[in-house]
């Protein structure tokens, strides 16, 4: 967290000194509260486990409430640079778009986008699989990154107070590896296995439609305070692949095994709203 | 006056107390160096998630295990005793090194496992069944960790020093089914001095479960 205000410190400060040089045309912070709901496909347990049908979610459907900060500059050369951070409990997402206007209303965006989520209760699919089997299941919680890079178009309005920016976007993204181990003993025997999971990559296309509405609301001598709205639909299909690594009663000689995960449908939706400063 | 003197009395019983809590024996003798005499096997139940030491010598067919203690004739403990409170001995000030350590004359060399009675088909009476058998030093914080084969288990043991109690001790694991009612085998546990150290398990009646 720390890091992070490290960088928008320093982002402030390198901005606003070239802003001086009329290098930068307006900088922008803003901070907003906003909610991201989930939803998620989830398939009945198959022969091995599927880490997205763990996913947190009640009844189909997840919120995550989150508070978030964001930076914007304008640039000159009508380059416009926006970097957002929303913090929800132990999780984070980070949205960077770069947008280069070719003129008043139009632009092309380049970005980077990352989300987070929570797998939990992993442990069950092994619980209600291998019943003959006791194990230690307290370690059945992972977060897990979904990050990727898009590209789409921009469209901007101004309309007296009131600024819209539309943007579609298209990217691919995979989800960060990560390692989960499961520990067993077979009831009735001296029988011990570690079933350790190592994921890979997997990029899957995705489609991002994003929305920004700013109001000015106090206009000062060089700075504006208002208000913002801002919402943006995540939309993909995403599988997790992994190595599965079967250890038993040794470390010797593993059963190694690749196993690629059921498509499912991702969708989040965003809205947060919030007070900017612009100067 | 007597407020003062009443303080000095507390003070006096504080003082006395915290001294008698300050003193154990010296550090000279901190260490203390022993032989392994003998070797014995106690039946272990690991039916469970955990082995338990048991009395009975029945065992489910696929979770037969002992645990091997190797120890001197009797198991030495920390030298505190009774006679501590009741005779008069020589006490220092306690320093860092206040806990009773031993350090083993001999380590294990070689351990070796042989059946008296037929397993199955393949491993016979008396043939060695070593490799058959895997190991572990029990350890509760970690129990959901691997077995090791009992050619690796002397990096595990043979530590140099052994805090209060002076016993080598771990635990091996049947990997095969009995197939026979009956079982009982032999260890045999080399030390580097040669000696070679022996302990026969009881008649073991095997269970097999369907």
């Amino acid at each position: 967290m720390k890091y992070i205000f490290l960088i928008l410190f320093f982002f402030v400060t390198l901005f606003q000194s070239v802003a001086q040089d009329k290098f930068i045309k307006s900088f922008t912070v803003s901070s907003f509260f906003g909610n991201r709901n989930d939803k998620r496909d989830r398939f009945p347990d198959r022969e091995s486990l599927d880490f997205l049908n763990y996913t947190k979610q009640d009844l189909e459907y997840s919120d995550y409430f989150f508070l978030g900060i964001s930076s914007n500059v304008l640039f000159s050369n009508d380059i416009e640079a926006k970097l957002s951070f929303s913090f929800m409990g132990g999780l984070r997402d980070v949205n960077l778009i770069t947008s280069y206007f070719l003129n008043t209303n139009w632009g092309i965006n380049f970005g980077l986008y990352s989300n987070e989520y929570t797998v939990s209760s992993i442990s069950n699919y092994h619980k209600n699989k291998d019943l003959l089997w006791d194990g230690d299941y307290h370690n059945d919680y992972q977060n897990i990154t979904d990050y990727g890079i898009n590209a789409g178009a921009n469209f901007r309005m101004d309309w007296r107070r009131l600024h819209v920016d539309i943007q579609a976007n298209i990217g691919t993204s995979t989800v960060k590896p990560f390692s989960f181990s499961i520990a067993q003993k077979e009831q009735n025997s001296n029988l011990r296995r570690v079933l350790e999971y190592n994921t890979t990559h997997n990029f899957s296309p995705y489609f991002k439609p994003e929305v920004d509405l700013k109001l000015d609301c106090f206009k000062f001598k060089k700075s504006i305070l208002g208000l913002q709205f801002h919402s943006f639909f995540f939309l993909t299909q995403k599988s997790i692949h992994y190595n599965l690594t079967v250890y038993e009663w040794t470390d010797d000689n593993p059963k190694l095994q690749y196993v690629e995960g059921q498509k499912h449908v991702i969708q989040l939706f965003y809205y947060d709203v919030g007070l900017f400063y612009t100067f | 006056m007597k407020t003062f003197i009443k303080s000095l009395a507390i003070l006096a019983i504080v003082f006395v107390l915290r001294t008698l809590c300050s003193c154990g024996n010296s550090c000279l003798d901190f260490t203390k160096f022993f032989d392994f005499h003998s070797v014995e096997m106690f039946n272990l139940d690991n039916t469970g998630t955990y082995p338990v030491l048991i009395n009975q010598d029945v065992f489910v067919s696929r979770a037969v295990a002992f645990e091997v203690v190797v120890k001197n004739k009797s198991i030495i403990y920390d030298n505190w005793g009774w006679n501590n409170f009741f005779s008069f001995s020589s006490s220092y000030a306690t320093e860092e090194c206040s806990n009773s350590y031993f350090r083993a004359n001999d380590s294990i060399v070689k351990i070796n496992i042989k059946t008296l009675y037929d397993i199955n088909s393949k491993i016979l009476a008396n043939s060695d069944v070593t490799d058959n058998f895997v190991c572990t030093k029990r350890n509760f914080m970690n129990p959901e960790n691997l077995y090791i084969p009992i050619n690796e288990i002397y990096s595990h043991i043979n530590r140099k020093l052994y805090v209060d109690v002076a016993v080598e001790q771990f635990d091996i694991f049947l990997k095969d089914e009995i197939l026979n009612d009956t079982a009982q085998f032999i260890i045999y546990v080399q030390l580097k001095n040669k000696v070679v150290l022996t302990d026969t398990t009881h008649l073991l009646s095997i269970k097999h479960l369907q």
